[in-house]
């Protein structure tokens, strides 16, 4: 149980003219017992952060505090975290007993000590079965549970995963992702999880971090982030499929949404506040609907092509007569489109999101 | 190639069978000479390949040595073979211990150079023995360790293929497990040993067996750094059981040796065959 806090933490590679920064000073505070999860596209610098934190990787500049004591000098081994691998990097010789025990082992643990633990862990990941195996006799998924029970047996202050389910296939990905959100449930210890994989990120974060080539673009709860994306970035990266982004202005009075050079979308409650800003909106696929062609202009789209994902269809298509084609997807329960189809788009006022037009930043209005 | 055809079983089978023919012939008739009496196969010209009957008497002469029926002194193979299995293994098992560590702390370590001194490992590759041989014999000699065990195995123990080899190993270890060991708490000499050494056992195994065999064939220096009869490895033995000019070659001893000489490397590599092949083969990680 700690807390975890990172004070404007910076990377850089590399000295002087040659440098390059990979992390632009982050900061953040995980709450005891919180899971939080750091997302973002690969080459983003979340392992990095994360590698940070774990001490494999120098500090460049900035602080890492656990329990209110700076660990930017102390050894891995010295910080009392555990960290979970992509790869689970198991020892490939020893037996799953002996993987999870060695830690324990080198700190001078008592062998009964060492057997309690171990098989408590193993009681919970259901490994018992499992104990006087070799890693290589293991399933992916078993592998990747002897290493949370490496992690679990240490007792840490600090769980750390680095990808874990990445190299699972799809199925398993689901469950041990259930997994380790039970095993959080259960043992409540304050957790850094990195991922490239929203959906993972959103459903085991209690708080999440968006990260976007070394900043750390947003970071809240997963419904904060989904619902009021602070960027352009966050509002594309998160959400399958993406918010649609379209660019145009506001008109002069504030009360339409002009599409460059194309069609004027009426808003249902007018901006005068911001009028004629040349912002970017926002909109998720499934707050899209068609609306009826004489309640007044909405966003002219046409329909190229419908996905069926079972329950819902994605209906593709672009708007028409703009200077750049402008791909739109709306995401519905109705099977009612058809390629070709010409409508028009609305969706409630708060569902709109505005962000700025150069920073991509987000717009409260 | 999964053929089946009778004619080409037929050719390769047969390809096969001539090959261990060509390499197995002569150690059957070094065999056949060493059970036979010396006059047997000077006087039967080509010597018969049937077995003779004088194999107790060979090898009893070759082992402890002793005089023959012509009176020519034959010295005890069995210090001979002792001699060159301690060099063979003192060569094969410090070349070992030196190449894993050195190979350790130039694939884990930061230090300064480090690149240089790889490559001036690595540049030694290129210099056999037989280059070095004087200023190593002047190094030996002075220090005094002419006709010891030392002066024969030392100087080549240093072995730059060995460092590469395990440099090689080493690079495939995937950084997570150094990582995972870090934070486990493992030092680097632990990791080294619960870790790297585990992992590095058929690569170990098919590297013993070569050095091994490097050492006990060795020829040139033993015939440097050896005057006293009683340092002599087997392989220098053979030769000066050949006496050349006048005097009679005792043949029957001479195979009797050889065959004695050949029986140790054998050995090893029966034993460790399996371990050999896998670390050959095996990318096991």
């Amino acid at each position: 149980m700690a807390i975890l806090e990172l004070k404007n933490l910076k990377k850089t590679y590399g000295k002087g003219t040659q440098s390059v920064a990979v992390i632009h000073g982050v900061d953040m505070r995980v709450g005891d017992g919180e899971f939080v999860v750091i997302v973002g596209p690969s080459g983003c610098g979340k392992s990095t952060l994360l590698r940070m934190v774990a001490g494999l990787e120098e500090i460049s500049s900035g602080q890492v505090l656990i329990d209110g004591t700076v660990v930017n000098e102390k050894e891995p081994a010295e910080r009392d975290i555990a960290m979970v691998f992509q790869n689970y990097a198991l020892y490939p010789h020893m037996k799953v007993y002996d993987n999870m025990a060695y830690g324990l082992r080198i700190r001078g643990m008592s062998k009964e000590e060492i057997d309690k633990r171990v098989n408590i862990a193993a009681d919970i990941l259901e490994l018992k079965p499992l104990l006087e195996r070799k890693p290589k006799q293991l399933s992916g998924g078993q592998r990747q549970r002897v290493a949370m029970g490496r992690a679990i047996v240490r007792e840490p202050k600090v769980f750390l995963f680095d990808e874990p389910l990445s190299n699972l296939d799809a199925k398993l990905r689901v469950q041990m992702r259930l997994e380790i959100k039970q095993l959080h449930n259960r043992l409540k210890t304050t957790s850094l999880y990195v991922t490239h994989d929203q959906v993972e990120a959103m459903t085991l974060a209690q708080r999440m971090i968006v990260m976007n080539g070394g900043i750390a673009e947003q970071i809240g709860t997963p419904k904060e982030v989904y619902e009021t994306p602070a960027s352009t970035f966050v509002a594309s990266f998160i959400g399958s499929p993406p918010m649609n982004i379209l660019k145009g202005s506001l008109t002069a009075n504030g009360s339409f949404y002009t599409l460059s050079g194309a069609a004027d979308y009426a808003l249902a409650k007018a901006l005068p506040a911001h009028a004629g800003k040349p912002y970017q909106l926002g909109i998720r696929p499934e707050h899209l609907r068609p609306v009826d062609k004489e309640n007044g202009s909405g966003i002219p789209f046409t329909v190229s092509l419908v996905e069926s994902l079972g329950s819902d269809y994605l209906v593709h298509g672009s708007c028409p007569g703009l200077e750049k084609p402008q791909e739109i997807v709306l995401r519905t329960t109705k099977d009612t489109f058809a390629a070709g189809q010409h409508l028009q788009l609305t969706a409630d006022p708060e569902q709109l999101h505005w962000f700025e037009e150069k920073s991509g930043k987000r717009v409260i209005c | 190639m999964v053929e089946k055809r009778p004619a080409l079983s037929f050719l390769s089978h047969l390809v096969l069978i001539l090959g261990v023919l060509i390499v197995a012939f002569p150690v059957y008739v070094t065999f056949i000479a060493s059970t036979q009496t010396s006059e047997q196969i000077v006087q039967n010209a080509p010597m018969s390949l049937t077995p003779g009957n004088n194999i107790t008497e060979s090898y009893k002469t070759a082992l402890f040595g002793g005089t023959t029926q012509y009176g020519s002194k034959v010295s005890a193979v069995g210090r001979m073979l002792w001699v060159s299995f301690v060099t063979a293994m003192v060569i094969a098992i410090g070349k070992i211990i030196i190449s894993l560590l050195s190979a350790f702390a130039v694939v884990y370590f930061r230090f300064p150079l480090k690149n240089l001194i790889f490559w001036m490992i690595f540049v030694t590759l290129m210099l056999p023995v037989e280059v070095r041989i004087g200023p190593t014999y002047e190094v030996v000699s002075s220090l005094g360790m002419l006709n010891s065990f030392a002066g024969l195995s030392v100087p080549l123990i240093a072995s730059a293929t060995a460092t590469f080899l395990f440099r090689q190993f080493f690079l495939t270890v995937p950084d997570e497990l150094v990582e995972a060991a870090r934070i486990d708490g493992a030092g680097p000499m632990r990791f080294f040993k619960d870790v790297l050494l585990p992992l590095s056992t058929t690569s170990i195994a098919a590297l013993f067996v070569i050095q091994f065999i490097y050492g006990w064939n060795q020829y040139l220096w033993p015939l440097l750094v050896t005057t006293h009869e009683n340092m002599y490895p087997i392989v220098m033995g053979i030769k000066q059981m050949i006496s050349g000019g006048d005097a009679a070659t005792e043949w029957n001893v001479v195979m009797a040796t050889a065959i004695l000489a050949m029986l140790p490397p054998a050995a090893v590599v029966l034993l460790m065959q399996k371990w050999f092949v896998k670390g050959l083969v095996d990318t096991e990680k």
